[in-house]
């Protein structure tokens, strides 16, 4: 029997708690999927930032093991949006996350970002399956529309995108060949953002996990990546929680530029990828009375 | 018009818009509820594919069938596994029925949203 789990990285910084959302994320893993074990991915000193903020007793049922690394520092700003109304610039730390194909103690693993929160048991369906890696490729917002386009292609006459928010592999030389590729793309950044032409100076992992599919399928589109099936439903950053109804259950505030045209919506049952990350921290002690 | 009736005109359009999203998301959930996995393999409980299974059980013949990825899969008991896709078809159209009634007498915005 090959051993499954969870796993996820938070490194905090001065305006994010990553740790904070990793204990969410943690236990909306425990409360739909108990069986399944959760590793956290940290440093030391966010490590002891949870400690003591959080207490061990917590810290405990939320994670089953803590792997500490300390990922080399790398400026990579990132302009977030918490809502409509306000915005911030963070450091974000995901300069290693291909790493993850050596701190996995899992035979299968699925990495999930910590503002993905679970609200079923799907993704357990993905362990024995029948890829050795498998992605989101499509995703849909609050109203159920797709993103946009830079969301979806790296270039207009480019590639698909896979979102690395949710990323299965069974260890094998498959899967280590498309970590293998993930971290040659992290390293000549500049270049492969000049050959597969997308904008912007941010690392995102998303577009470094999708070139890695792309090449390691051989340069075409050819069912090397298992597709995780439906889509990923996503909260954008401007984007709020109303109300925490329940474990799996929210209404949230889907807001647009123009703000007559902004609404409220709710959704259930599903796997939510809260980009808002404030509005996780906000609502924290609603959330986690619900999943404990 | 008056800004009292273009106001709840306007509050009749968000309705409209709020109503037509929220069917979407149950349309999603849906989706999602159908799901099976067998096998290591996962499948779509349609109607097609319950038909195809019961009357293979019927013949007490073999099954093979394309996953959601089209690999073909052998299905060792078919009983076992036409019984879970009657399972999930079975609660995922209760799933729709009770929101579908649910929707049918949500007569503002709060209420279709569950507040």
């Amino acid at each position: 029997m090959s051993t499954r789990g969870f796993m996820m990285f938070a490194y905090n910084n001065e305006q994010l708690d990553y740790t904070q959302l990793a204990l969410v994320a943690a236990y909306a893993i425990k409360k739909h999927m108990p069986d399944y074990p959760v590793v956290l991915v940290t440093n030391q000193q966010s490590l002891e930032h949870c400690k003591n903020t959080h207490g061990p007793l917590m810290m405990a049922a939320a994670f089953d093991d803590i792997v500490l690394t300390n990922p080399e520092y790398e400026r990579n700003m990132r302009l977030h949006h918490d809502g409509a109304y306000h915005s911030f610039n963070a450091q974000f730390t995901n300069t290693n996350k291909h790493d993850i194909y050596n701190l996995s103690p899992f035979d299968e693993t699925i990495l999930i970002d910590t503002d993905y929160l679970c609200g079923n048991d799907n993704l357990s369906k993905l362990f024995g399956g029948q890829h050795d890696v498998a992605m989101y490729r499509d995703a849909r917002n609050l109203r159920c529309e797709e993103p946009f386009t830079t969301e979806r292609w790296l270039h207009y006459a480019g590639i698909r995108m896979w979102w690395s928010t949710v990323v299965y592999w069974r260890k094998s030389e498959e899967a280590e060949h498309f970590f293998n590729i993930w971290s040659a793309v992290k390293k000549n950044w500049e270049y492969y953002r000049f050959l597969y032409k997308f904008p912007g100076t941010l690392y995102r992992t998303d577009y470094s996990a999708s070139i890695a599919a792309h090449m390691c399928d051989g340069w075409q589109d050819g069912g090397f990546i298992g597709q995780i099936p439906n889509f990923m439903r996503y909260q954008d950053q401007r984007d709020d929680i109303v109300e925490v109804l329940g474990p799996n259950h929210w209404v949230m505030m889907s807001n647009l530029p123009e703000e007559w045209k902004n609404m409220v919506v709710e959704i259930k049952g599903e796997d939510v990828h809260l980009m808002n990350k404030k509005s996780i921290l906000r609502n924290y002690d609603k959330i986690m009375e619900n999943l404990a | 018009m008056d800004d009292k009736k273009l106001n709840e005109a306007l509050a009749f359009a968000n309705y409209r818009l709020t109503l037509q999203v929220q069917r979407q998301n149950i349309e999603a959930r849906v989706e999602a509820a159908l799901l099976v996995s067998y096998n290591g393999a996962l499948f779509k409980a349609t109607q097609e594919l319950i038909n195809f299974v019961a009357l293979r059980v019927m013949r007490n013949e073999s099954v093979l069938v394309e996953d959601n990825s089209t690999n073909v899969i052998t299905i060792l008991d078919s009983t076992e596994f036409l019984n879970l896709l009657l399972a999930a078809y079975d609660s995922a159209m209760q799933l729709k029925q009770d929101e579908q009634k649910r929707l049918k007498s949500a007569r503002s915005t709060a209420k279709i949203v569950g507040l």
